[in-house]
């Protein structure tokens, strides 16, 4: 019965993640147990029975029994997965005879040592002891089916209680107490939401990166803290001190504004509520009060003194963990109306509450169900909560993986970083319109016709410009998703909507803010930033890592998405400048009349840039349009509009005749003497040249595509994001294992003894399918085989980077047809191609079950234990009698008790 | 490679690409209130971890085969044979991975960031100091040279009492130093009004982590317990920042970093488990700063606990270049080429799956002789007159370092075999177990290891307290 050992050999096949999806699975298992109906007719022997077979027997079958004897291998045609089919029997006949001890096959096999067979561990002592009891006491079952739990033991030692109500008092058990601190993602969201201050760069650049554990990164348990985390908090409370609009906040929290104990308590009071999300006790409030006496002692004023306070709330445990009252009896009770108002805003939001939950709280409105599904609404309602769908199906499918892909570059040289970008922005789009916008099923994920693309990724996929329905109406942010950041130098995406101030966006490198020099010039539109009236947005002082950069490259590429105010502006007006005057610069981006012209310093240019380059034709319109200028580092220069190269040329390769100390300026020179006038969209600039297919993407963004009458593509496990999974080989034994695994929550046992377990190559004659076939037709393979490989048999012809071919390299034909065996499911499913596969995979209860498993486990931040099954159970139930949506979904988490309680201590 | 031995003050001056202010630092260290009194040998524990493991059949050879690089330090180390770590499988996980998270645990793991209990180094550090190591010492030091990293456990070595990782890894030299010996304060901080100002701030972020895990704190038990640990960095970057302001005042500028890293970290280190190309040069160029700079720690005194790991378990790497020992060429590695494959099937990895007793296996022993040269590169700098120490002996005889690894044998194909006979060295101890011998042992890791806790005066035992625990007298002195 063994299996072959190719699981090993298959790269990075999470069996750690299947141990973890095999505990979820003994949860799911548990979920056709009606606490409900236990509590309400169950006599407590026949509960105890129940429990004794959930405790158990179920983990002891899971471990010795099913991997031969379950749905994946019926062998001697017995499957004990099930309880009909269990008490059928195989081959030999029936196996349990309830009561009667002797009788039964399954206790014969055991207790003579017959099973497990010898190269399997054999049950202890104490497993034989509780099987004898099942069956001599009637061999009572709990659940319908049980499946593939992995060394459930512990964890039923650890979480005795099963039902959602073990006493019987009318409490559940929510599951254990928690100290969560935010996730670094988190925490700029509560510090942008708390007193709008973006920390974003900064964060990304000093706290330490938070770590998957368990399939998410928001895992308790390992949101750790180090050293680097607290000098990290501390410079970054510092930071957002600083930038606080201090003036706002003494108008918003205090009453009084006198540096007296008394005036203090109380801001510290009403600030407290907002900051640390919730009323200070007379401790936390004294420790504030020394701040501001300190304060006073130096003399300082009421402002200074604030905002050395918030400087010590933002590093205060309170705010940085998910801090709650544990304290009680022991007992379970209702959460807080604080932190319930917290649980659900992180919950939906992975944010802080907000002013209505804040005063939802206040007021006494988050005690019931109703009002808390109330509030749940309204938040789906809030953009936040779909950014905070997105980081779920990002964790869930690893998607920043694609940003560490390099596949053999021989094989495949179309790949690139822009590539994986591109795949992981359709992915991002894809999700959006079919949760969001469609409001689909989650299950629809699997199948649902369209896809997003962009030009380049289309042509990877062979996707006609016929099924081009929509292109994304708002390019230059929509595209940010897929934008490259390599050697991303500065990015101004004029999304602050307010203020005199156009933050740098760069990931990677401390870029330089803007500042508008007369505010009343522009006006902040949907669509970016209207100069309406000559201005200048400068930097304070020269980008000295931007000039060093650029030099030292000698490449770069200046990219602007804008709309012209008219054709008639010149000088040429500047768009984008690094000068110092009319007559002295590093470059210049610029509009003369209806021509595009740039002007960039070089060895063959004079002290202005000057020849520089212009487009021969008209391409100016009133309307955005994306221009593109990219020099490499020989000295070629480029100029794109919308996509299309206006001019190449080159110009000399030389940068050693730059000048240090310009500024970087965008409307106008620095002098104010050659204004633009017009609607900033976006502004970028590059230390390298971006390549065509770059510019292509960042011009034309993501397109909907109908795929609806292309069978290959169409759902999750089409698209390059998921198909990576496979590695170059493309490997039938990982893809599968990650369906297994990810979708159907599932797993398989170790390969056994004594085979060859080195992966195998396609090669003249086999392909990946054949190499499958013959595992499958070795009798040692196909016990385990046969329950992940046919999962992704209909993906064959989908090469290790996601792109379509009927053969492969070795011009093996390649095949889509197969069966499945869904985990729970009595018999195999025929299926011919990959798209009725992927039907098969959308209308499985099974995939269903995952997706609420996943998402619970991401909303609550901690793997799911034991006495999560009950809740689970009606979690599932209540989300799928509300169509299964991903809002349904919230909308059961939010309301089910392992949000709305807690244990005490 | 030649041995580069150099002496602390070598290293101070500046080696491989680190600039160090020497006065600077050797006075602030020295100075330190974290430092040993001169007189004393503290307690000190560290684990020693490499990746893939060498196949039991190997360990037979004893010092004529590929433990040969760890021969001249024989007198200082007990090798122990036949350690078994079966209990830590896990049906359904990859042994691999189960004998990595065992490495000094003993247990099986928990989750892909979480062991099953807690590593020996720390169980020794909380019954040697249960209320925190001295001020100003950086409590346990996780660091390492690695590449493969989906999952935790794989690289970091070190677990708290509930499994979790007791420190962030360092993987970069630059990022080890800054834990280390690290700047806190801006610039500006020097204004004396300012400093007092976030002075204060600091004072309330201290008393706030007293609060909440002191007695009237809101919080349960195991929060209370979880908030220690931060509590405990914030006093610690409480003192490091005195400490940096002091220095400012007396001496002036900080050290400068360690050059950046020439070999890639990160995500982009491990690309979707299909490997990477590196050379030896660049490998045991970066791993060698890391050893240094980690033992220079031990050294000042600035750490007692912790582990340092080289290659991650289930490492997946394509080695080139020239491999020398002693003035001779062991083997040109070529992983990629002598395995006729690219990506994952072309890692060094897959000698380990090949692994045949019958066979010569000439790549892997090379890949494992020059593990071990490795590990010995950091042994012999505990070993040397820099690290003498008030009793006369060494670090590395003082500590109790242990050196394992995740596979008795790298075939997937037999969970028995494969976390059967794991290699193990450690040292003496201060005198507490046998060295210079290679000793086969015939127990289990976690008889093995719970003998070496006992041994140090630590009461707390691995596994379950319901296990009859055996204790392993022959490797005690």
């Amino acid at each position: 019965m063994p299996a072959p050992g190719l699981i090993c050999a298959s790269g990075g096949l999470r069996h750690l993640a299947r141990r973890i999806i095999a505990a979820c699975f003994a949860i799911l298992i548990l979920w056709s147990t009606s606490a409900a109906q236990i509590r309400a007719d169950a006599p407590a022997k026949r509960k105890d029975q129940q429990r004794h077979f959930a405790d158990r027997i179920a983990p002891i079958m899971v471990r010795h029994c099913l991997e031969c004897h379950g749905a994946l291998s019926q062998k001697g045609q017995l499957d004990l997965s099930r309880k009909d089919l269990a008490m059928a029997g195989g081959s030999s006949g029936e196996v349990i005879i309830a009561g009667d001890l002797e009788s039964s096959l399954l206790w014969d096999h055991i207790s003579s040592g017959e099973m497990p067979p010898r190269n399997r561990p054999r049950l202890n002592e104490r497993e034989k002891a509780d099987l004898k009891k099942w069956i001599e006491e009637g061999a009572h079952w709990s659940v319908d089916r049980i499946g593939p739990i992995v060394d459930l033991d512990e964890r039923i030692e650890k979480h005795k209680e099963f039902d959602c109500d073990p006493q019987g008092s009318g409490t559940s058990d929510p599951g254990p107490l928690l100290l969560r601190r935010l996730t670094n993602r988190e925490y700029i969201e509560t510090v942008k939401a708390t007193l709008d201050v973006d920390i974003q760069r900064e964060a990304a650049e000093i706290l330490p990166p938070d770590t998957r554990a368990d399939g998410f990164s928001n895992t308790a348990y390992n949101l750790f803290i180090d050293l680097d985390n607290v000098a990290g908090y501390d410079r970054l409370a510092g930071l957002i001190a600083l930038r606080m609009e201090v003036e706002s906040l003494i108008e918003e929290f205090a009453p009084c504004r006198e540096l007296s104990d008394d005036c203090l308590r109380q801001v510290i009071s009403q600030l407290g509520i907002r900051v640390l999300r919730g009323p200070l006790e007379q401790d936390e409030i004294d420790f504030y009060l020394r701040v501001g006496q300190a304060v006073k002692r130096e003399e300082g004023d009421f402002p200074e003194a604030i905002r050395y306070i918030v400087q010590a709330m933002f590093q205060s445990p309170r705010f940085i963990y998910l801090v709650e009252d544990q304290r009680g009896d022991g007992q379970v009770r209702d959460v807080g109306p604080y932190e319930r108002a917290s649980r659900l805003s992180y919950l939906v939001w992975g944010g802080p509450p907000d002013d209505a939950l804040f005063q939802a709280a206040e007021t006494g409105k988050l005690s019931d169900v109703k009002q808390v599904q109330a509030q749940v609404e309204r938040m789906l309602a809030d953009p936040r909560a779909i950014s905070r769908s997105k980081t779920f199906i990002t964790e869930w499918l690893n998607l920043n993986q694609l940003d560490n892909l390099r596949p053999n570059s021989e094989r495949f040289p179309a790949w690139d970083p822009q590539l994986a970008a591109d795949m992981r922005a359709e992915t991002l789009a894809y999700f959006e319109h079919v949760v969001w916008e469609e409001g689909r099923p989650l299950a629809d994920l699997l199948n649902y016709p369209v896809t997003f693309a962009t030009p380049r990724l289309a042509q990877h996929y062979g996707l006609p410009k016929s099924v081009a329905k929509q292109q994304l109406t708002d390019r230059w942010t929509a595209n940010s998703t897929g934008r490259s950041t390599r050697d991303l130098e500065a990015l101004y995406t004029f999304q602050e909507g307010e203020g005199s101030i156009v933050r740098d966006l760069s990931p990677f490198r401390r870029g330089t803010d803007l500042e508008i020099a007369k505010p009343s010039a522009v006006e902040w539109t949907s669509e970016g930033l209207r100069i309406k009236e000559p201005t200048v947005l400068a930097t304070s002082k020269s980008p000295e890592g931007l000039f060093d950069v650029v030099r030292g490259t000698g490449a770069v590429t200046l990219e602007a998405w804008i709309t012209p105010e008219n054709k008639n502006q010149a000088g040429p007006a500047r768009i984008l400048t690094f000068s110092n005057n009319t007559s002295n610069r590093n470059f210049t981006l610029g509009q003369e009349k209806d021509l595009y012209d740039v002007r960039f310093r070089s060895s063959g240019t004079d002290n202005n840039g000057i020849p520089g380059v212009t487009t021969s034709k008209p391409y100016v319109e009133t309307r955005p349009t994306h221009v593109v200028y990219t020099r490499e580092v020989n000295g070629v220069t480029k100029l794109y509009i919308d996509g299309e190269l206006a001019l190449e040329e080159k110009r000399g390769s030389d940068l050693n005749n730059w000048v240090r100390g310009f500024r970087l300026a965008v409307g106008n020179e620095l002098t104010g003497e050659r204004p633009w006038l017009g609607t900033l969209h976006l502004i970028a600039i590059y230390s390298r040249a971006l390549t065509p297919y770059e510019v292509e993407a960042h011009g034309i963004g993501l397109v909907r595509y109908d795929v609806s009458e292309i069978p290959a593509r169409g759902g999750l496990l089409t698209q390059g994001s998921v198909l990576t999974v496979g590695g170059d080989e493309a490997s039938m034994v990982a893809r599968g294992l990650f369906v297994l695994h990810d979708l159907l929550s599932s797993g398989v046992d170790d390969p056994p003894p004594c085979l060859d377990v080195t992966p195998v190559e396609s090669k003249p004659g086999l392909s990946q399918r054949g190499a499958a076939e013959v595992r499958l037709a070795d009798a040692s393979c196909v016990g385990c085989h046969a329950a992940f490989e046919p999962l992704a048999f209909g993906l064959e012809k989908f090469d290790g980077i996601g792109a379509y071919h009927d053969k492969d390299r070795f011009d093996n034909q390649l095949r889509e047809d197969g069966k499945i065996l869904i985990p729970g499911v009595e018999k195999p499913i025929p299926y011919e191609t990959s798209s009725e596969l992927m039907d098969i995979l959308a209308s499985s209860d099974r995939i269903r079950e995952t997706l609420t498993l996943k998402l619970t486990q991401f909303a609550l931040g901690r793997p799911l234990v034991k006495t999560d099954a009950c809740h689970l159970a009606k979690i599932h139930a209540a989300a799928q009698e509300n169509g299964g949506t991903y809002s349904s979904l919230i909308t059961a988490i939010a309301t089910s008790d392992l949000v709305l309680k807690t244990r005490t201590e | 490679m030649q041995s580069n031995h150099l002496s602390r003050r070598t290293l101070l001056k500046g080696l491989g690409g680190v600039t160090i202010g020497l006065p600077l630092l050797e006075e602030m260290l020295v100075s330190s209130a974290s430092a040993a009194k001169r007189d004393e040998v503290p307690v000190r524990a560290f684990n020693v971890f490499f990746g893939l493991g060498i196949p039991t059949p190997l360990q037979a050879e004893g010092f004529d085969g590929v433990l040969e690089p760890l021969k001249p330090l024989a007198d200082k180390l007990l090798i122990m044979r036949n350690v078994d770590q079966i209990r830590s499988d896990k049906p359904g996980i990859n042994a691999h991975y189960d004998g990595s998270t065992a490495a000094f645990t003993a247990e099986p793991p928990e989750g892909t960031a979480r062991a099953g209990g807690p590593s020996i180094d720390q169980v020794i550090r909380g019954a040697h100091y249960p209320d925190g190591l001295p001020g100003g010492m950086v409590p346990t030091l996780v660091a390492g040279t690695y590449f493969r990293r989906d999952r935790v456990s794989r690289h970091t070595k070190s677990f708290k009492e509930d499994g979790t990782i007791a420190a962030a890894m360092q993987e970069r030299p630059r990022d080890l130093f800054n834990r280390l010996f690290g700047t806190t304060s801006s610039p500006e901080d020097a204004d004396p009004r300012r400093r007092r100002l976030s002075q204060s701030v600091l004072d309330s972020v201290v008393q706030q982590s007293k609060f909440y895990t002191g007695g009237r704190s809101p919080l349960g038990k195991s929060s209370r317990t979880r908030l220690e640990e931060h509590f405990d960095r914030i006093r610690e970057y409480e003192i490091r920042v005195r400490e940096q302001a002091e220095q400012a005042v007396a001496k002036g500028p900080i050290p400068d970093l360690p050059s950046k890293s020439k070999i890639v970290h990160g995500g982009e280190a491990d690309p979707g488990g299909e490997g990477i190309d590196v050379t030896l040069e660049q490998l045991t160029t970066e791993w060698r700063l890391m050893a240094d700079l980690y033992a220079f720690a031990i050294q000042m005194d600035r750490v007692r606990f912790g582990s340092l790991t080289f290659l991650a378990a289930g490492e997946r790497i394509r080695l080139t270049g020239k491999y020398e020992y002693d003035g001779r060429t062991i083997f040109e590695f070529n992983d990629s080429a002598q395995r006729k494959s690219g990506g994952s099937n072309g890692c060094s990895h897959e000698w380990w799956h090949a692994f045949n007793e019958n066979k010569k296996n000439e790549q892997l022993r090379a890949h494992a002789h020059m593990k071990m040269r490795e590990v010995a590169y950091f042994l012999h700098k505990l070993s040397d007159s820099d690290s003498v120490e008030a009793n006369g002996k060494t670090i590395l005889e003082n500590s109790l370092l242990t050196i394992s690894t995740e596979s008795g044998d790298g075939r997937h194909s037999d969970v028995k075999r494969e976390l059967s006979g794991i290699f193990h060295a450690i040292t003496g101890a201060n005198g507490r177990f046998k060295t210079g011998q290679i000793m086969d042992v015939g127990a289990e890791g976690i008889d093995v290891y719970n003998t070496m806790l006992a041994a140090v005066g630590a009461r707390r035992r691995l596994g379950p307290d319901t296990r009859d625990s055996k204790s392993i007298d022959k490797i005690r002195a």
